[in-house]
Formats: structure tokens, sequence, C-alpha cells
């Protein structure tokens, strides 16, 4: 049997340069479980679509060892850079964030969870609730 | 003296450069024929010769008259919200009188997206903004200036980002409007940063 992640961020809005934090858990598997979990690795990337080739890149990641019964309850950050891009949503181009928590279970396809994340411009905070350009 | 932080900008492309590199490959070409004795290319090249000067008479005379423009940015980068001042300068050869002349310049914002279908590479672009802004010229000791105000709109458009197949770009072009004046543009690439201007800060989208 195998338990989910559960990941949660403090905020889904964060400016470029800054920081996104969040939790992730994941209970103790049973002492009988037959999925070794290596470790779990969190980043945080940025990736395109629309009319062009996908461009994808990761800008943060942590990774967090696992425990003895397969356990996490870790908070985390992962930093944004300054130089973005920002989340875009334009006429050929869909810029996009979001934070993914992927499982490392030896010997098995690795169990992930995404959640987006708006990355805005510097001093954005308050000014954005969706992917620039706001009209 | 130029504030500090300024940071001055040259074209993208120098159209005196293209155009009076054009003019000097034909008349490259009319001597080679004159000297290998090929009249009819020689006099093809030379009517090329008369027509070019003819046609590029007003670059012509700006190559002679003025320097490639400078655009002078209050700092490396734009605000998204945020209106600057940009400082358009051009040296001249003596003087020249530049009253009733005037600085006009479009602000544009451009994605470009590549993609692949087999061996074929394509770029689509498209202009998501362009905005006209002028300025009134006033003459200096060493050529004219012109300062215009320039504004980056939040709602078009995003920061400049090259992802490799995914970019959006900036640019600023511009053109001089008057009697002394030569009749060619210029094209400057400039870098909107994602940074919010001051003034736009904590106002809350509706």
């Amino acid at each position: 049997m195998t338990y989910g992640i559960d990941l949660e961020l403090h905020e889904n809005v964060a400016e470029v340069g800054g920081r996104v934090s969040g939790e992730v858990r994941r209970p103790a598997q049973p002492a009988d479980s037959s999925d070794p979990v290596r470790a779990l690795r969190l980043t945080l990337y940025c990736k395109t679509s629309g009319r062009g080739d996908e461009d994808e890149f990761i800008a943060s990641k942590v990774e967090l060892p696992a425990a003895d019964d397969g356990a996490f309850y870790n908070r985390f950050e992962l930093v944004v850079p300054s130089a973005g891009p920002i989340s875009y949503d334009g006429r050929l181009i869909r810029v996009s964030w979001a934070v993914e928590a992927r499982l490392d279970v030896k010997l098995k396809r690795d169990l992930k969870v995404h959640k987006p994340v708006l990355v805005v411009p510097l001093g954005g905070v308050a000014v954005y609730d969706r992917p620039h350009p706001l009209q | 003296m130029l504030p500090a932080g300024s940071v001055v900008l040259t074209p993208k492309v120098a159209g005196r450069f293209a155009s009076g590199g054009a003019l000097v490959a034909v008349a490259v070409a009319a001597a080679v024929a004159l000297v290998t004795g090929a009249w009819v290319v020689a006099g093809i090249a030379a009517a090329l010769l008369a027509s070019g000067c003819f046609l590029l008479r007003e670059t012509l005379v700006a190559m002679y008259r003025w320097s490639d423009p400078e655009l002078v940015l209050p700092g490396e980068a734009l605000a998204i919200g945020g209106a600057i001042d940009l400082l358009y300068r051009r040296r001249s050869r003596g003087l020249i009188d530049v009253s009733k002349s005037h600085v006009t310049c479009v602000l544009s914002c451009q994605e470009r997206a590549t993609y692949r279908q087999g061996t074929t590479s394509t770029t689509d672009t498209a202009d998501v903004f362009e905005h006209g802004y002028s300025g009134s010229a006033s003459g200096t000791p060493w050529g004219f200036e012109a300062y215009i105000s320039v504004e980056v709109p939040i709602d078009a458009g995003a920061p400049t980002f090259d992802l490799g197949n995914n970019e959006v770009r900036w640019r600023i072009e511009t053109s001089v409007d008057g009697t002394n004046m030569p009749a060619d543009s210029h094209s400057f690439d400039v870098t909107v940063a994602p940074v919010l201007a001051e003034q736009m800060r904590g106002v809350q989208d509706s």
C-alpha cells in the first residue's frame, strides 16, 4: 500500500527574487510496506506552453532524506529567480510555475504532486491575482 | 553630464552602414568592371550607383552631417507600469538649426515562439504592444537632443525574457522629423525588468 503526499503552500503568489514556502507531509507506512522510499524531492519549476516548443527549467530544489518509516513532515522554502520570468498569459506564449513534490520510490514509479504558483513582478504581490498582463 | 546610473544605448543596426555598404559594393563592382573592360557590366553598375545615390540622398546627407543617435536611459532596465524620460541625442557636423524638429519613438513588445517540424525551425511572432511617443528637440553646442516620456504598460506584454524557444523582446524605434534633420530611423533593444514601478505598487487591480 502507498500513502500519498500532502503538499501545502503557505502562499500561492510569490515575487521574483522571493521564496515559495510550504509544508509537505506523508504519513508513516506500515512496517510491512513494500515501497521503500529513498527521498522526497521538492522542485520549483517553470515551463512554457503555446505556439513554440516547450521550455522548462528547474529554478530551485530541495531534497529531503526519507525516515525509516517513510514518513515526512517538513517545512520548505524554494527560491524564485530574480530574473523571472513571471507568470504570463500572452498571445503565443504562456509561462507557468509550479512546485512539484516527487517521492523517489525504489524500483517503482515515483509519486508526484504539483501545486501551481503565481510568480509576479517584484512589488506585485498586492496587485496580481492572475498571470501578467493585467487587462 | 549624465546622472549616475544612466545607460547609453546605441542603435541595434546602424542603417547608415547598411546603405553605405551597399553603395560601396556597387561602386567596387563598377570599378572592377571598368578595369577588366566589361563595359556593359560597368554601365549597369554605374547606373545602379547613380540611382542608389539619388534614392538614398537623404541618408547620405545624414551620414555626412549626423552621427548615429544615442538613447540614454535612467537605468539598465525599465519597470512595468513606470514612466521614464528617455534622452535621444545626436551629434552633428557643424551648426545646424534644429528648431521645429521633434523626435518620435515607438515602444513595442513582441512575443517570439520557435517550433520545429522535422528539420525546419519556424519562429512565429506577435506584436502585443505598440505605442508612439514624441518629444521636441533642442539644439546643443554639439548637435541636438530631445527628452521623450515613455510609459511601460501593466496591461500588455511581459518583462523581457528569453528561454530558448520562447522569448519576449522590447524595442524602441526612433525617427526624427524636421527640416534640417535626417529622414532615417533607428532601433534600440531595451530591457523591461520583472519589477513593478513604485507608483503602481499597492494599486489593487479591479
